[in-house]
């Protein structure tokens, strides 16, 4: 039988062979694996981080919700000033600006003739004074009547088509501890008497009359929400429990018209920026032998690197940015290996001549060969160059005219193009080249992939037009290269972005 | 249910266990000294397996992929062990022919057996090339040796196991 044939032999006899295994080993299997499981588990898993990015990006968009918020709020309460009013007494429609910091509010139309009555409790009355004393004003110039005691407001209109009650957008129940909002006005020439909140089982009611037969207003309200009906069920209010009402056009900056405290943030920005880089590199066995891997980490160091890009800044509301551009990236590797019993011979041929009395002389050449054993070390500064689209979100704290601000950011750097230049060893112990052009074979991947970005930075206004910023930031690889090569290796960096911005609009 | 094992379900886990393990624990049977060695490599093995999962690409052969990694693992414990390739003095040159029918009172646990008594480099040679289809280079890689060291392993492995057969095939008659 030849070696062929007795080898074959053996691989069909126990290749496939099943033998028994030892009771309980699943258990052991089960136990170990609870053992090793990793303190932090998200460090190797990138699904963690998209879910870590999504986390941040919420976390974001919800201050810049809130934001939104509290300017519309803060739209609410500016007064009315006297031509908006003159425009509102003009017009056919009852408007009601209720002014008050307390719920405990009656409002009495007695009969045609519009007078209203408003009642308050001395205290709450006492804080919203100051804010009547404003509506009285700009009544008695639109020829309005308005008087006012420690318990009562009252509120004569001369004009037979016209009522008003001006509620505080933002009144605050100090008794309920309850926000109103009332940020709408009431229109269709109603009247509405709302009588002295009571505390029920369930939250907030609040009577409501009218002696107007077709507009009797009711307010209803429980834990979460109060809504304000007029008779005949139109919605007409409601708290601010309510969640507010999200306007994409308005968040992506999609409407440039102004809104009513000024004109919308709009601006484009050119930024560009120069940054020096410690790099990382990380590398995980897939299939080949952690001998190999050992010798290869002991030749490769990691030098740093650095990195210069261009980006488009525009803002999408009055703190949030969307940032894109391209930046090229250049990290640089000290390849140094070590190789032992590294022969050299060298061959001296030694001549000599004899001279001997009586006898011709005589050339002797001796050959002698030299064989020097030692160490070889070959050096080369390995360089991994990338072009890179960075797609980032970032937030900006402080106003926007203030002399410093700061900002988070974060987002995907997206790898368009890498190549390599270079030297590495190969499982053979063999000094091989790691060039690369996109299409050849090369001895490491072409793409460097996907890598997740975060930074923190400082922005100083230099002028109107000018900023300079700095900003630390970390760049964590999520793609993987060389598996073709039983590893792969991925590159992190931390540095700082220093650079300036340039604001291209006026 | 290998995307249950990547999502670290027990359950899948623990049929994947059931359904390779038999198989597995031969693999490293051939490479242990012993069945309590071999329950360490086999263990080790699937803990390697099961935290290594998401990495399969779903290309080629799965159990070749398991396979491939319960043998590294083997091969990374032997080697803490200071595997050493011994130079054994042989006492005959040359092994008679062996008949074909020799082979047929040959069970395979004989064989196993056989294998095991082979010394360890000889032994993790025979069983990296004759059983698992590895080349010559390819061992001298994962050994960090010299492909001739390989082969020449290979041929007194080989040599070593005909005579053991042939002895066997004696007392037998």
């Amino acid at each position: 039988m030849t070696d062929k044939l007795f080898d074959n032999f053996i691989q069909q006899q126990l290749y496939h062979k099943e033998s028994p295994v030892p009771p309980g080993l699943w258990d052991k299997i089960a136990a170990q694996k609870e053992k090793e499981k990793p303190a932090f588990i998200w460090w190797k898993n990138p699904k963690i981080y998209g879910v870590g990015f999504a986390v941040v990006s919420i976390f974001l968009a919800g201050i810049f919700l809130q934001k939104q918020h509290n300017t519309s709020v803060a739209i609410a309460n500016k007064p009315v000033d006297n031509t908006q009013q003159n425009q509102i007494i003009n017009s056919n429609s009852t408007i009601k600006n209720i002014v008050s910091s307390s719920p405990s509010i009656e409002l009495n139309k007695t009969n045609k003739n519009q007078k209203i009555s408003l009642s308050s409790d001395e205290k709450h009355l006492t804080s919203s004074i100051s804010k009547r004393n404003m509506v009285q004003k700009k009544l008695q110039e639109n020829k309005s009547n308005v008087s006012v005691n420690s318990n009562q407001l009252e509120l004569a209109e001369k004009n037979t088509n016209t009522n008003f009650s001006y509620f505080n957008q933002n009144s605050t129940s100090p008794v309920l501890n309850k926000q109103l909002d009332f940020g709408k006005l009431l229109t269709d020439n109603e009247i509405v008497h709302l009588g002295t909140p009571k505390k029920t089982s369930n939250g907030l009611s609040i009577g409501v009359s009218s002696n107007l037969n077709n507009h009797l207003g009711s307010i209803g309200s429980n834990a979460s929400e109060t809504q304000f009906f007029t008779k005949s069920g139109k919605k007409l209010f409601a708290t601010t429990a309510t969640p507010p009402i999200i306007n994409l056009r308005k968040v992506f900056g999609l409407d440039d018209c102004p809104s009513a405290n000024g004109s919308f943030r709009n601006d484009f920005y050119i930024e560009g920026y120069a940054s020096a880089d410690y790099t990382m590199k990380r590398v995980d066995n897939i299939s080949t032998t952690d001998a190999y891997l050992a010798k290869k980490d002991s030749a490769e160091k990691m030098r740093g690197g650095f990195t210069l890009g261009v980006r488009f800044s525009k803002s999408i509301s009055n703190n949030m940015f969307l940032k894109s551009g391209f930046q090229f990236t250049q990290m640089f590797e000290q390849f140094k290996l070590t190789t032992e019993n590294e022969r050299r011979v060298t061959t001296t041929i030694v001549t000599r001549t004899l001279v001997r009395a009586g006898l011709p002389d005589t050339t002797i050449s001796d050959t002698t060969s030299l064989i020097q054993i030692g160490y070889r070390t070959q050096r080369n500064t390995n360089l991994y160059r990338s072009i890179e689209l960075p797609i980032l979100l970032s937030y900006e704290f402080g106003k926007q005219d203030s002399k410093y601000s700061f900002a988070l950011t974060a987002g995907a750097i997206i790898n368009l193009s890498t190549w390599n230049n270079g030297i590495t060893v190969d499982e053979l112990n063999q000094v091989v080249s790691i060039n690369s052009k996109p299409t050849q074979n090369s001895f490491y991947t072409h793409q460097i992939g996907l890598s997740a970005y975060l930074s923190a930075s400082v922005i100083k206004q230099l002028n109107e037009k000018w900023s300079f910023f700095a900003e630390p930031y970390l760049r964590y690889s999520l793609g993987k290269n060389n598996v073709a090569s039983g590893f792969v290796q991925q590159f992190d960096a931390i540095g700082i972005n220093f650079g300036t911005r340039l604001k291209l609009n006026k | 249910m290998i995307k249950g094992c990547i999502s670290q379900h027990v359950q899948c886990q623990k049929a994947l266990f059931t359904l390779y393990a038999p198989k597995f624990m031969t693999v490293c049977l051939r490479y242990a000294v012993d069945t309590m060695e071999a329950e360490d490599f086999l263990q080790e093995g699937f803990v390697r397996i099961f935290n290594n999962l998401h990495q399969f690409k779903f290309e080629g052969s799965f159990e070749g992929w398991m396979r491939r990694i319960v043998v590294n693992v083997c091969l990374k414990k032997l080697q803490k062990k200071k595997l050493v390739f011994n130079e054994i003095i042989e006492e005959q040159s040359t092994v008679p022919s062996i008949d074909a029918s020799a082979y047929n009172h040959l069970g395979e646990s004989d064989l196993l057996k056989l294998i095991s008594k082979l010394p360890e480099g000889y032994r993790i040679v025979f069983n990296l090339n004759v059983i698992e289809g590895y080349s010559h280079e390819e061992i001298a890689k994962m050994l960090n040796v010299q492909p001739s060291t390989s082969r020449s392993q290979l041929v007194k492995a080989r040599k070593m196991l005909q005579q053991q057969i042939l002895e066997l095939q004696k007392v037998a008659v």
